[in-house]
């Protein structure tokens, strides 16, 4: 394993799965607060949107996004990916936790208000910490899209030891129609431990995460 | 302490006009009940009072301060919700100290003024649990204490005692009104139980459609309701109502329909007599109909068959036929009917209230 470029691949995924994921997070609180609960005109039409930009396929997406990311001069580096996958991540966040926060009784946030927070204050103190269950699926959920993510990082890095695990396997272990057959095994076990892991670490949120139970 | 007032309030959605022309001072130190149907637009009148509505037209004064545009947390109010609210994550101390800390308070303030209200509130063993732990009786009362920590100008009630069950409602609203006159604070609370309202109100707002429909005292609502709504809105089993002639004759003033001949009592005459020769309503509380006995004159009684008797313990409901409705009257428990057979009942002619059939405004 030290001879090959997997340590890299491992180190590379790891650190793109994990920025893009904050990044998506970030503005998908954000922008899943409002839509879920603020009254502003449009925002059904513009939670619909956002829900329909996921469903845009990244093969359709690479070949403008290969453009921009020349542009930026951002091939063959990790920026290439962390900038990109919230693309898909962003809405996929935003859907989930607008769905989460309807869940959380109105009167929570209407009572921090009068009880002295500002709007924003009751969000970040009472609805945030409520809403930490959703948070972690979501947050779960974008890691294993960005851990698993195949089709940018493969047009969008070219260096052997800048891939990511995904794509390193295919692109490195395979030789024409030679298949090191043993090495690939080891590194798609390898690559899909930690994703395991991050799974059965917070399955118990995960799961309120998705059934959404808050009581008053 | 303060007085809240309301002056031309209204608020519009985008197609309903939720609460129109609310004119109503809430005197310092007062409890006064918002009540009414659901959809009346009392709970809105609340929430605009608390600032979480915006307000459409008109003003809301808290103490001197107009409060229109202020933020909830600048107008110095507690608000207990229906469904308690309580901050599911902080433990009951936390949930009762959270408006003390946004608000800055030395922690050993804090510490007194919550450890106070417990004690007040009897749920000093459960400052250190969840509100997941606890009941919904010991819920309300935590949502109560984080009201009354911060001393607020107003208590606002938003329907609290409607998660409970009957027994507990009863008793916590014996302890609202207890508490109430114990912290002298002006307080609003909105509910769709009479009962609640007449029990806990100094006054009462009976609220319709967005309307006001009359504010009073709760025996005043009940003696000399000023319309047909609030007539049937307030007490249990409701007015009776029949839609009656009015004829003058011999004298005096009768009121006439089918199965039912009576005398106007002679303080009402006056009233009634522009209505000779038309139709008005009469509305009759159940317990203004008893049984028949041999002193009363037939100016006053009419024959009926009982159809269903209720026996409730301290009293026994009948609802009984006449000729052209259906009518409840309240006896005392021990007053022994038989069903489906014809029987003579009196009506205190003195106690009867009348209502213009169209404006249902009371005569």
């Amino acid at each position: 394993m030290a001879k090959t470029t997997f340590p890299h691949w491992l180190w590379n995924t790891f650190f793109i799965a994990v920025f893009s994921t904050i990044i998506s997070l970030f503005c998908g609180l954000l922008a899943g607060y409002a839509l879920g609960r603020l009254k502003f005109p449009m925002a059904g039409t513009l939670g619909t949107s956002i829900f329909v930009t996921y469903l845009v396929p990244p093969t359709l997406l690479f070949i403008p996004l290969a453009n921009i990311i020349r542009t930026f001069q951002l091939g063959d580096t990790p920026w290439a990916l962390i900038l990109t996958y919230p693309t898909f991540l962003i809405p996929f966040c935003t859907w989930l936790l607008m769905g989460y926060f309807k869940t959380i009784p109105k009167e929570l946030e209407e009572c921090a208000r009068i009880d002295g927070a500002t709007r924003f204050g009751a969000m970040v103190r009472i609805i945030f910490p409520i809403a930490v269950p959703g948070i972690l699926s979501a947050g779960i959920f974008a890691f294993t899209l960005s851990w698993n993510e195949f089709i940018y990082a493969l047009v969008f890095l070219s260096s052997p030891e800048k891939k990511t695990v995904p794509v390193g396997v295919v692109s490195e272990l395979i030789r024409g129609d030679i298949y090191f057959w043993g090495q690939l095994m080891a590194g798609a076990l390898l690559g899909s431990i930690p994703v395991a892991l991050v799974y059965s670490f917070f399955v118990e949120y995960y799961v309120t995460g998705l059934t959404g139970s808050v009581k008053g | 302490m303060a007085q809240v007032v309301m002056k031309d309030l209204n608020k519009k959605y985008d197609e309903v006009h939720a609460v129109k022309d609310v004119n109503l001072h809430v005197r310092d130190k007062e409890f006064i009940v918002l009540v009414g149907p659901s959809g009346c637009g009392k709970s809105t009148t609340l929430r605009m009072v608390a600032g979480l509505e915006e307000i459409t037209a008109g003003e809301i004064a808290i103490g001197d301060r107009v409060v229109n545009d202020l933020p909830p947390k600048d107008r110095d109010i507690a608000m207990v919700f229906q469904n308690y609210a309580l901050y599911p994550h902080m433990t009951v101390y936390d949930n009762m100290a959270f408006g003390l800390k946004m608000r800055k308070f030395p922690k050993a303030e804090i510490l007194k003024r919550v450890q106070d209200a417990a004690e007040i509130l009897g749920i000093q063993e459960l400052l250190k649990r969840k509100p997941r732990q606890l009941s919904g009786g010991q819920r309300q009362r935590v949502a109560v204490g984080r009201a009354i920590v911060r001393h607020p100008q107003v208590f606002l009630f938003d329907e609290p005692l409607s998660n409970l069950d009957a027994k507990l409602r009863v008793q916590m609203r014996v302890e609202l009104k207890r508490l109430h006159d114990r912290l002298e604070t002006t307080a609003i609370y909105v509910t769709h139980d009479q009962v609640e309202a007449m029990t806990l109100g100094d006054r009462v707002v009976v609220m319709k459609d967005g309307w006001v429909q009359q504010v009073g005292e709760p025996l005043e609502l009940y003696g000399r309701p000023s319309n047909r709504f609030v007539a049937g809105f307030i007490g249990s089993p409701a007015m009776n109502f029949v839609d009656v002639g009015i004829s003058e004759a011999n004298g005096a003033v009768w009121i006439e329909t089918q199965g039912l001949r009576l005398k106007a009592a002679a303080d009402r005459t006056d009233r009634l007599r522009p209505y000779k020769g038309q139709k008005v309503t009469l509305g009759i509380r159940p317990e203004d109909i008893r049984l028949a006995s041999g002193s009363d004159t037939p100016d006053r009684t009419f024959e009926s068959v009982v159809e269903v008797v209720e026996p409730l313990g301290s009293e026994i409901l009948l609802d009984m036929k006449i000729a052209s409705a259906q009518m409840v009257a309240r006896v005392e428990p021990t007053v022994r009917v038989k069903v489906h057979e014809p029987i003579k009942m009196a009506i205190n002619t003195d106690r009867l209230h009348f209502f213009d059939l169209k404006s249902e405004a009371a005569i």
